[in-house]
């Protein structure tokens, strides 16, 4: 079974009010009140100054603590930005280097947008299964740093922000179990934001439909139901996303949204950023399913579900 | 598990000058054209496009369409940042799930848009893969898609100083060695014995060594009872080598076996 390490995040130190990044990305007064009021972002991590390297760095450094590079077979980076103007294709190799991998094979995966984290992680995983070294460890990586406006600014309903992750995968190990993961891609839906109106409603109203089959098929495989999943833990878009999209009150009510209003939208590395913020607040229930949920434009559907114990951070109430 | 090669296709076209190169999904597209029919062949159930050099536009998820284009059944995603390594180790993840029993049926695109240094040539290959399944493919049992073939015995990662010395334990003890070599190889490093080597095309890089196992594969079988392709990443300094076996082949395991497996193939 694959099991997770260690999931580490990270977040630079500078904060922004959403007015003020709002000012930098050029936005009206009205635009900038509609992301506070109706969006839910208040602030965000956001520093200019920091590469993408810089920002994966740290969170992947404290995923490998007590761990050593040796063991470390695989580096997969997960990036959610995709086009050859976002990012320098030195930069696994100068990951790897600072992190002393580069005997690992390393490589990315990209194409799924705010799913690809899951992917990863299950790419990692299979590649250690199939190796059958029990000390074996694969490092994933998850981050992005928009170089353009048009990459920092989502069709004017989202503002990503500064944030990465990172998780140490085993197979067979201590770590959190992963009991399941399903998947599915609606590749009809390709053209992403540059889809047709007929072609955005088409995908707005399969979402929920969809979603709600593959959440199923994952707690179906994980020998669970709904019910018993004491968090759905999903990329932070915006609040608007997900009332649209999961259209239950009572399950909604389990989607864990907090992070939004404080660091907004980390693309890719959302859903282990916000794993790791209801870890270090106490929020996980020893032996009660998590489940890490995503849409990625394009339409890729991702499930994941996952037990932790209390020796993986999770606290008895 | 092995996985059997069911079909392999390629496309490349020379850009006109000044004209843009062709965006990954046309590529794609003009790939899928080529891909024989195969109606029993199973949808893809886990997915891979690949390049080494990203699309300029970054909206379109290739990937996603690539998937809905051959069944919308997959696992997909592309993989990237590896040079002329991403093939090696887009097999070596779908070979991955083929041994945990949760990907049979992969399909692996390597695309390249052209114009750059190395790759003047856009240039595509689609891969289909299969297990043991005994299902016959395009043109029957002694089809390229049929029970016999190639199968993808391993992928592996070799510092480029060890390559020669990797090279030479795949010579067979019975049967020869076919050498496919792309970007950054050696052709004068191939062992001598029982060894021939085919050079890919210049004009590709992520792509090579795959064109020529689209153009020859076939004319392949029963000739050789192993067929290794080779690309070194030389930022990396780092072999990559895929090692396929002729299903049809019945000559003995490569060399490198133990002393008693030795002497049991020379005496009987």
């Amino acid at each position: 079974m694959i099991t997770l390490e260690a999931i580490e995040s990270h977040f630079p130190a500078r904060t922004v009010s959403v007015e003020d990044r709002a000012a930098e990305l050029g936005l009206t007064a009205e635009q900038t009140h509609m992301f506070r009021r109706h969006f839910g972002i208040d602030r965000m991590r956001y520093e200019p100054s920091l590469g993408i390297v810089e920002q994966l760095v740290p969170a992947a450094e404290r995923a490998l603590a007590g761990t050593s590079p040796a063991a470390v077979r695989h580096l997969v980076f997960a990036h959610a930005l995709h086009g050859a103007d976002q990012l320098s294709p030195d930069t696994l190799r100068e990951v790897a280097r600072r992190l002393g991998l580069e005997h690992a094979n390393a490589f990315a995966v990209t194409q799924q947008n705010c799913a690809v984290s899951m992917s990863a992680l299950d790419i990692a995983g299979t590649l250690l299964q199939a190796e059958e070294d029990p000390s074996a460890r694969a490092l994933v990586v998850v981050g992005d740093k928009p170089l353009t406006q048009e990459a920092q600014l989502i069709m004017n309903t989202c503002v990503v922000a500064d944030g990465t992750a990172a998780a140490l995968v085993a197979n067979d190990g201590p770590g959190v179990p992963v009991r399941s993961f399903a998947t599915r891609t609606l590749g009809q839906f390709s053209d992403g934001v540059l889809s047709t109106p007929e072609t955005f409603r088409a995908a707005a109203e399969a979402r929920p439909r969809v979603l709600a089959e593959v959440m199923e098929e994952a707690v179906r495989s994980a020998g669970c139901t709904l019910d018993d999943v004491q968090w759905f833990v999903p990329p932070s878009p915006n609040l608007v996303f997900w009332q649209d999209a999961v259209p239950d009150d009572e399950l909604r009510a389990r989607f864990f949204l907090d992070n939004i209003p404080r660091y907004s939208h980390c693309l890719a590395a959302d859903v282990l950023a916000n794993y790791v913020t209801l870890r270090e607040e106490k929020r996980l229930e020893p032996d009660r399913p998590v489940m890490l949920v995503a849409i990625g434009v394009g339409m890729t559907f991702s499930a994941m579900v996952v037990v932790p114990g209390t020796e993986h951070g999770a606290v008895a109430r | 598990m092995s996985l059997r090669l069911r079909s392999v296709v390629e496309h490349v076209e020379t850009p006109a000058a000044g004209a843009a190169p062709p965006q990954h999904t046309e590529l794609v597209e003009r790939l899928l054209a080529r891909v024989p029919e195969d109606p029993d062949a199973p949808a893809p159930d886990l997915m891979a496009l690949v390049y080494a050099v990203a699309d300029p536009q970054g909206h379109k998820t290739t990937a996603s369409h690539l998937n809905h284009r051959t069944g919308g059944a997959a696992h997909g995603f592309a993989l990237t940042d590896q040079g002329v390594g991403g093939p090696f180790i887009a097999l070596r993840v779908a070979g991955a799930y083929a041994r945990t029993g949760r990907g049979t049926a992969p399909l692996v695109a390597v695309v390249e848009s052209g114009g750059t240094a190395g790759a003047s040539a856009a240039s595509g290959v689609l891969l289909r893969l299969g297990g043991p399944d005994g299902l016959d493919g395009p043109g029957g049992p002694d089809g390229p898609g049929g029970r016999g073939g190639l199968a993808l015995a391993d992928t592996v990662a070799v510092p480029v100083d060890r390559l020669a010395e990797a090279w030479a334990e795949l010579v067979p003890a019975k049967g020869r060695l076919l050498l496919v070599l792309g970007p950054g190889t050696d052709p004068g490093a191939a062992p001598a014995e029982r060894t021939d080597v085919r050079t890919a095309p210049a004009d590709s890089s992520c792509t090579a060594v795959w064109r020529l196992l689209a153009q020859e594969a076939e004319s392949w079988r029963g000739r050789y009872a192993t067929v290794a392709l080779c690309a070194v990443d030389t930022a990396t300094g780092t072999g990559h080598l895929a090692v396929l076996r002729d299903l049809d082949d019945e000559s003995e395991p490569p060399a490198g076996n133990t002393e008693e497996e030795e002497e049991e193939a020379r005496h009987g």
